[in-house]
């Protein structure tokens, strides 16, 4: 015997009768053609709302900090790419961020601030950064045992954050 | 029967009153694409836009020819004739001899004219274009010095009409130019320039012929010589012209008489960490003496390398370049993608013009990914707009104006990569897959784990099909491809209800679209590698509930479509969340491509995908 299947959260939303008509029944064609036709006379442009299909946000927390050379120097502009892991092997080696978007430039004085995002529900998840201090030069790797809170930003909510400062060898 | 006809009647004028709230903005007159875009915000009706592979429209053509005995002080005419491809209620008419008018206004190489100082006009008054009838302008004159002239016809529109048409690009203005001579011996109409025309003895220059002595006449020698070894460049310029897709904006023309450099295009790419060429962008650039008499052009795309010929200017005090590019092709138009910078110079060998990153890689992509999913799906779409907008939180596409907006949180990197391909998925069901249903059918807040409803996860789910079908393409994370089939769908649990999860039914289309034992689980026993049949059961099926026939509207119809009948047992245990009227009891018609699917197959798919069941 089959399981009951699980019923949804919420109920299917009623179809758009009204500019989703393809046909009607053929029995009551003829009673309503004289509609059909006024429809179809005022309608003759197409009868459908735009649609916007947002997509919904992801939960962000923020990463902060600096990025110094080996003599503990300000690495000015470079650039910084925070990313979320759910796996730490991943997070350690920076692969398989959940991560997109712009990535973060350091300032005068090598400090940075970027949002970290993720497709996720809330959840704490590792954060590795991806330094590359001048464009097309190697890059680096570092965090991947810190760990933040993501959240949906919400208006007047303060993100969580965690700060990585990273020493370029 | 009476009683049903009645019911039907009372359903229609439910319809007529729903129509009439809901297509307001529909019935008001003049309403185009331009006006869709002004108020993208606002509710309105979607139209469906028809764009073509050629973006421009020419509001106007203009031909124009020179008569007359072209001796000097004798009289001639040019007639100029008009059409309006577009109708125009108010554009200006101008006539011109730049030749002419610029020895009169200043003395002829004793001071340069300004860049952008309009030259007299011979003729100028505004017409009205009403419909495709043309417009015949007349203009006597005479020319009272031998040398070689030009007769310039231009048309410019100041009244306010779309500068749209059937979402193309509407062009403002028009000109068109007649080159001849004035001659004791009768003088000829050359139409384009012809550097032939001019003696040896005379200065190697455009307008009044003076005859030169000494060092200017050696000089003038060696522009012609050159002149002459640019002959092999226009044909290779004609060359590259010849291969461009998209047409020239209306007035340029081509002569090629200067040398041309290589040029690349490039932006960075934050993900490959390197600057990555900018392929198949449109490159438009001319160059310009000082008054403003364009010299030598170019119209075309940038090959794969990001390379186009370009400008090269040898004498930069009298002359500039101006280089213009735009991130379109035929398939996607990315909104705001485009500038321009003043170049020229022959000596610097290959130089690389980096541009904006993100608009950049947004073109990249979608200019890769589009002929992928044609080749998935088996479907095609108009061109596409994208926008990239700052304050856009994460990414959306909006029918009415048929636009992708992204924002800086869903680009680069590997979600990037699979937004652009998500929303790609819903703009091509939108305008080649029967459409989306008329409103958003998610709640703000969705996750592609969540179960919300059968048509949000209908909608959703193929889009995240044809996200993860990038997969092929770009080797986007695993995560990504967590929802590729059921055995990597760790976001179901078995025993829910499937239906109602956007990642349940992305891996249930893909697992009908694979390839026979793809994911290891549910069983396949035919060989399908492609979405083919899965975007022709969207595009063609039609299901019937009540007295109304409708498109697929989520994975219940899919699957009745699918199997090509409504099982009752099927209908009266699964998919529960729609309600008992609104529940399809018959169908209408088929997708002809799911006649290959056996229902027993898609039936195990659907069951193990959806339900978790065996």
């Amino acid at each position: 015997m089959e399981p009951t299947p699980f019923r949804g959260y919420s109920r299917e939303q009623v179809p758009d009768a009204s500019c989703g008509l393809l046909g009607h029944d053929s029995r009551s064609r003829r009673a309503a053609s004289w509609l059909l036709l006024a429809v179809a006379a005022i309608t003759s442009g197409g009868c459908r709302n735009s649609v916007t299909i947002h997509e919904s946000p992801l939960i962000a927390a923020v990463v902060y900090g600096r990025v110094t050379n080996a003599l503990g120097d300000a690495v000015v502009n470079a650039e910084v790419m925070a990313s979320a892991h759910e796996d730490s092997a991943d997070c350690l080696a920076g692969r398989n961020g959940l991560s997109g978007g712009v990535p973060a430039r350091t300032d005068a004085r090598g400090y940075y601030r970027d949002n970290v995002t993720a497709p996720l529900l809330p959840a704490e998840l590792c954060v590795s950064l991806r330094v590359v201090p001048v464009r097309g030069g190697p890059v680096a790797i570092a965090g991947g045992d810190k760990k933040v809170r993501l959240r949906y930003p919400e208006a007047g909510r303060i993100l969580d954050s965690v700060s990585v400062d990273v020493r370029i060898p | 029967m009476r009683a049903n006809a009645r019911q039907s009647v009372l359903g229609l004028l439910t319809a007529l009153a729903g129509c009439l709230s809901a297509c307001r903005d529909s019935l008001a007159p003049g309403r185009d694409a331009a006006s869709l875009r002004a108020d993208e915000a606002a509710s309105g009706k979607a139209d469906s836009l028809v764009i073509s592979e050629a973006p421009v429209v020419q509001r106007f053509s203009i031909s124009a020819v020179v008569s007359g005995s072209l001796r000097p002080g004798a009289p001639a005419a040019v007639s100029a004739s008009i059409v309006a491809n577009v109708p125009t209620q108010s554009a200006d008419v101008s006539i011109v001899f730049p030749e002419l008018d610029g020895t009169q206004a200043i003395t002829r190489r004793a001071q340069a004219k300004r860049v952008g100082t309009a030259l007299p006009s011979a003729y100028y008054a505004a017409h009205t274009f009403p419909s495709a009838q043309p417009s015949q302008i007349n203009l006597s004159f005479s020319i009272g010095r031998a040398g070689y002239y030009r007769a310039v016809v231009s048309v410019v529109q100041r009244s306010n009409e779309a500068s749209v048409k059937d979402g193309r690009w509407v062009t403002t203005a028009a000109t068109t130019e007649v080159w001849f001579t004035i001659d004791e011996t009768g003088g000829r109409v050359t139409g384009l320039f012809d550097a032939g025309t001019i003696p040896d003895s005379a200065d190697f220059e455009p307008g009044e012929r003076s005859y030169l002595v000494g060092l200017a006449a050696k000089r003038a020698m060696e522009l012609r010589a050159s002149r002459a070894a640019d002959s092999e460049l226009a044909r290779a310029g004609a060359r590259v012209l010849g291969r461009a897709k998209l047409n020239a904006p209306s007035g340029i023309s081509h002569r090629v008489s200067r040398e041309r450099t290589a040029r690349q295009l490039v932006y960075h790419n934050p993900d490959a960490n390197q600057l990555q060429p900018v392929a198949g962008a449109i490159v438009y650039w001319y160059i310009s003496d000082t008054f403003g008499n364009t010299t030598d052009s170019y119209y075309g795309e940038t090959d794969s390398n990001g390379a186009y010929p370009g400008p090269c200017v040898p004498y930069p005090a009298l002359e500039y370049a101006s280089v213009s590019y735009a991130l379109e092709n035929g398939d996607v138009r990315v909104v705001g993608g485009s500038g321009s910078w003043i170049e020229g110079n022959c000596d610097l060998g290959m130089l690389s013009n980096e541009i904006e990153s993100e608009r950049a890689w947004l073109f990249s992509r979608n200019r890769q990914f589009i002929p992928f999913s044609r080749g998935l799906l088996n479907a095609a779409r108009p061109l596409i707009e994208v926008v990239y907008d700052l304050n856009e939180p994460l990414a959306r596409y909006h029918s009415g104006p048929d636009r992708v907006v992204t924002g800086p949180n869903a680009i680069f990197f590997d979600y990037g990569r699979f937004v652009v391909a998500h929303e790609y998925g819903h703009a091509i069901q939108e305008k080649a897959l029967g459409g989306l249903a008329s409103t958003n059918q998610c709640p703000d807040l969705h996750q592609i784990f969540g179960y919300y409803n059968l048509s949000c996860a209908y909608q959703e789910g193929f889009a995240d099909f044809v996200g993860v079908a990038s997969e092929n393409l770009w080797n986007v994370a695993p995560y990504y491809a967590r929802i590729v089939d059921y055995t990597n769908n760790t976001y179901y649990t078995p025993g829910t209800d499937g239906s109602i999860q956007e990642a349940a039914v992305a891996a249930m289309m893909y697992d009908l679209a694979d390839a026979p034992g793809g994911d290891g689980g549910a069983s396949e026993p035919w060989d399908i590698t492609s979405g083919e049949r899965v975007a022709a059961t969207m595009r063609d099926c039609r299901v019937r509930y009540s007295a109304f026939t409708v498109k697929v509207r989520g994975a219940d119809d899919f699957i009745y479509c699918a199997e090509r009948t409504i099982n009752s047992a099927v209908r009266s245990t699964y998919f529960q969340t729609r309600p008992s009227a609104q529940r399809a009891t018959s169908i209408t018609a088929n997708a002809t491509p799911s006649a290959n699917w056996p229902a027993t197959g898609v039936r195990s798919v659907w069951r193990k995908n959806l339900y978790g069941l065996n």
